[in-house]
């Protein structure tokens, strides 16, 4: 990060879950920053905590969640310390969501154009004789034919792509400077996923807002994302600039996670699983370091407690003994 | 060659779709939907082939109707040499080749009965389609398992208390336990984590190799099929658009629609650059003009010959075949014997 202060600083974010069977350790001191127009893609794998950092961001936890520690630097104010009513203005106009399941971020009773209008009523200054015109300006812009027909469209006329296609226009409505897309192109064809994602870049790309991108692919986090985060249990693991982190892996699991993932040029033979699987959060007597059930360079030093230390440019990684 | 444990001929399957006219006076009009439209193919025995495809484009409908789920509109199925096209699919269940085609289903975690344990639900076909009973069935049940990595402990536990891969795992055992020729894998790995799928997919390929299974594999994701995979099939709306080997099909597509399909593969490497993307919607798969190309509109290389003329699928040279008038054959396909010679 070479400019002073990123556009959003998390650090040391801890979440708990109070559950039935016990205090779940979402999140452990969590870091991490971005950088005005970066993309920066949080990795992982399913019950990593990438959703939950989001959710934090956003003041969206589950009332069973509590967030322990940690400061959320957004713009130069801390996010935990504004009020619901704070937060309500924020969301929408600073900070946007684009959820994974776009048939259901929709309301299905009401037509897609009335839902961009109210997010334009609510948040953006405009006078409601512009309202229609904005619309239909920003259906286009997301690239949906026929901006004015489909403006009176309802969610379910519409298809998996093109329903995805207006959330992001919903999400992008009032301009905002951070964007978080949670797993966007699940359960959309790889076809519609490529241009989806084309979408988001080039708007990203034209409007210098910044994007968190969660994804389980490592594959779209190296083609779309400037810098990945690795996630590991609740633990970040690894941060380093993309080209990097695939040429020079320093946390072993980052390795084994790029190791298992399917390229056009491997064989199945190549591949290599993860051995075990992500430790429960419920235990108490959880390791400092949560991957060292499964690591094969575990040693006696896994032991002791691991800061998140830089081993090269903005290259960070919790290991004591890394690659 | 030997004779393909399946072999598929001008398969087609219509559903009626109700057109209501605008007005409440007006009729209406029955429609159909062509979700499967005269497909041909055949898997050898031992051989993997892939299916893939976008969401709607009739995979899963003819998924369904090889393994006798569905019965056809028109069209043959010959499995090891017996017509089974025209069995209907509610007495299929008690044929004898029921047990020879079996299905591993998309999300193990919703196909398995969550009343029942792993054992059980491992022996409930065995139990159907078998005369074991007792500590036969027991044993087999157990070597099933076995074969499909599942340790003995965990048979007595209920779909709750297994983890993804294990319930992946579940739902192979209880699929090769009726030693079937045929597996046929609706996305098998989609549910699950990058890590667990590489362990399931290599299960999947020692025992296929163990058993002597042939599979037809279902996948979205192109890299998974092209590790998997001896031959693929590309399906456009209920027509299969392209098939070959894998590493041919994907090193040079020659249809248009598997060339845009390669391109929107994420990787690294295709960074920043300008690649091939599709534009607007698929037609509409409900009373198609059967004069006109199912991809023209969207087709990026149409011609006016296009919207007149359905291309049928025919052979190239290297085991592939193509429905397209204007194929992409890459020049390196054609000029590698100069090449070589030179």
């Amino acid at each position: 990060m070479s400019e002073l202060h990123p556009l959003l600083s998390i650090s040391d974010l801890s979440v708990e879950f109070r559950t039935r069977s016990g205090t779940v350790r979402a999140l452990e001191k969590v870091s991490l920053d971005v950088g005005r127009g970066e993309t920066v893609a949080l990795v992982g794998e399913s019950g990593s905590g990438k959703s939950v950092t989001a959710y934090a961001l956003l003041g969206l936890l589950d009332p069973a969640a509590r967030i322990t520690s940690g400061h959320i630097m957004f713009g130069g104010a801390d996010l935990r310390g504004l009020g619901e009513r704070a937060l309500e203005e924020m969301r929408g106009r600073e900070v946007s969501l684009i959820s994974q399941n776009p048939r259901g971020a929709l309301n299905p009773i009401r037509p897609v154009g009335k839902q961009l209008a109210d997010v334009l009523l609510r948040h953006a200054s405009i006078a409601r004789t512009q309202v229609q015109q904005r619309v239909v300006e920003m259906l286009a812009k997301v690239g949906i034919p026929d901006p004015a027909r489909r403006a009176a469209a309802y969610p379910f006329e519409l298809s998996g792509g093109m329903c995805q296609r207006v959330t992001i226009a919903l999400a992008l409505a009032c301009s905002p400077s951070l964007l978080i897309a949670d797993e966007p192109t699940t359960g959309l064809d790889v076809t519609t996923q490529a241009v989806v994602m084309d979408l988001l870049a080039e708007l990203a790309g034209a409007s210098r807002m910044a994007t968190i991108l969660i994804t389980h692919d490592l594959a779209l986090a190296g083609e779309y994302a400037d810098r990945i985060v690795v996630m590991h249990a609740g633990h970040v693991v690894e941060s380093a600039p993309t080209a990097e982190l695939f040429a020079r892996p320093r946390h072993p699991y980052t390795a084994k996670l790029i190791a298992a993932t399917p390229k056009p040029d491997t064989r199945l033979a190549d591949l290599a699983a993860i051995p075990g699987n992500l430790p429960d959060v419920r235990r108490a007597d959880l390791p400092h370091c949560r991957y060292s059930a499964r690591c094969e360079r575990r040693e006696a030093r896994c032991e002791a407690p691991l800061p998140l230390v830089a081993v090269g440019q903005s290259h960070m990684v919790a290991c004591w003994q890394p690659l | 060659m030997t004779e393909p444990v399946l072999d598929v001929r001008g398969l087609t399957r219509r559903f009626p779709v109700k057109r209501e006219g605008h007005l409440p006076w007006q009729r209406s009009r029955a429609s159909w939907l062509h979700a499967v439209d005269g497909v041909d193919f055949a898997i050898a025995p031992g051989e993997t082939v892939g299916l893939v495809g976008e969401s709607g484009c009739g995979k899963s409908t003819l998924v369904r109707l090889v393994s006798r789920l569905l019965d056809p509109s028109s069209g043959r199925i010959g499995f090891a040499g017996t017509e089974i096209g025209g069995i209907p699919a509610a007495n299929f269940a008690r044929m004898p080749q029921r047990a020879s085609i079996q299905m591993v289903f998309q999300d193990a975690g919703e196909s398995l009965n969550p009343r029942f344990t792993a054992a059980r639900a491992i022996a409930d076909p065995l139990r159907r389609l078998t005369r074991l009973r007792g500590a036969d069935l027991d044993a087999r049940v157990r070597e099933a398992a076995g074969l499909a990595g599942l340790p003995d402990e965990l048979l007595g536990r209920f779909p709750h208390q297994l983890s993804g891969g294990q319930k992946a795992r579940v739902g192979i055992a209880r699929a090769v336990a009726v030693e079937p020729r045929l597996l046929i894998l609706d996305e098998p790995t989609a549910a699950l984590d990058v890590s667990v799928q590489v362990v399931i997919l290599q299960l999947l390929d020692d025992l296929k190799r163990r058993l002597g299974m042939s599979y037809l594999f279902v996948s979205h994701d192109l890299n998974v099929v092209r590790l998997l995979c001896d031959r693929v099939l590309v399906m456009y709306l209920g027509k299969i658009v392209e098939s070959g080997p894998v590493d041919t099909v994907f090193d040079s597509p020659a249809h248009p629609y598997t060339k845009a399909l390669v391109a929107a593969i994420p990787s690294l490497e295709q960074r920043g650059v300008k690649r091939l993307r599709l534009s607007g919607e698929p037609r509409s798969p409900i009373d198609p003009d059967p004069g006109t190309c199912r991809f023209y509109g969207r087709c990026p290389r149409s011609q006016s010959n296009c919207a007149t003329e359905m291309p049928e699928l025919r052979r190239l040279g290297d085991g592939r075949a193509v429905a397209c008038h204007y194929p992409e054959i890459i020049a390196c396909v054609q000029a590698a014997p100069a090449a070589t010679a030179a």
